[in-house]
């Protein structure tokens, strides 16, 4: 019995990088998604702004 | 996880994970309030990948992930808020994933305490006998209209 954990950048339609991570759970032979996280940073100068602009 | 019938000792060993990571992530929570930065980087892979709240989209590696650490620790000087909320985790034969909430902060130098919520999710492998993190993803949603992180929500 295994568990993966898969992370990857993916472009949204606004053409912003965001961060994903993806926690998979074997059921019945097949793998679903258990858990999903997607993100992107946000600034810390005062604006907390979330940081779309970034790129890897 | 698969629900089938398993041995005792089977049962026994997927308990004994998750106590094992629930440790991992106690004592890295501990370290992390207190800017034990060595202690901190001894719960991490050497190849962790990690998704922080703030600064970088990613960072790569230990050494990087380190002084990320060490760059957070002089923009808070002060005690620190860290407490682990809801934590779940799922263990495999060696990888695990887990997630929490973490309420963060700081006191104030008027005692005041100033936190937020926070979501984290967190791979781990074991190596050795050992689980490390070998990847974290922190970070609040935020609010597409005003364009601003949300630091305020309560769960």
């Amino acid at each position: 019995m295994t568990e993966n954990v898969g992370r990857a950048d993916d472009e949204a339609q606004i053409t912003a990088f965001f961060r994903q991570t993806l926690c998979f759970r074997k059921i019945r032979g097949a793998w679903k998604i258990a858990h999903q996280h997607e993100s992107v940073p946000f600034y810390m100068d005062g604006s907390y702004r979330a940081a779309v602009d970034l790129e890897p | 996880m698969q629900h089938h019938q398993t041995a005792a000792s089977e049962r026994f060993s997927q308990t004994d994970d998750e106590t094992q990571i629930r440790a991992l992530i106690d004592d890295w929570a501990k370290a992390a309030g207190t800017f034990d930065i060595d202690r901190v980087m001894a719960a991490y892979t050497p190849d962790i990948l990690a998704f922080d709240a703030i600064a970088q989209l990613q960072f790569k590696g230990a050494q990087a992930y380190r002084e990320h650490w060490q760059a957070c620790s002089a923009m808070c000087p002060g005690p620190m808020i860290f407490e682990v909320h809801d934590l779940a985790i799922e263990a495999g034969d060696d990888i695990a994933f887990g997630h929490y909430l973490v309420r963060c902060g700081a006191v104030g130098e008027d005692g005041k305490e100033d936190a937020g919520y926070m979501r984290v999710t967190f791979g781990c492998r074991r190596t050795s006998g050992k689980w490390k993190i070998a990847h974290e993803h922190f970070s609040a949603p935020f609010d597409p209209e005003s364009g601003k992180a949300l630091l305020r929500l309560e769960p």
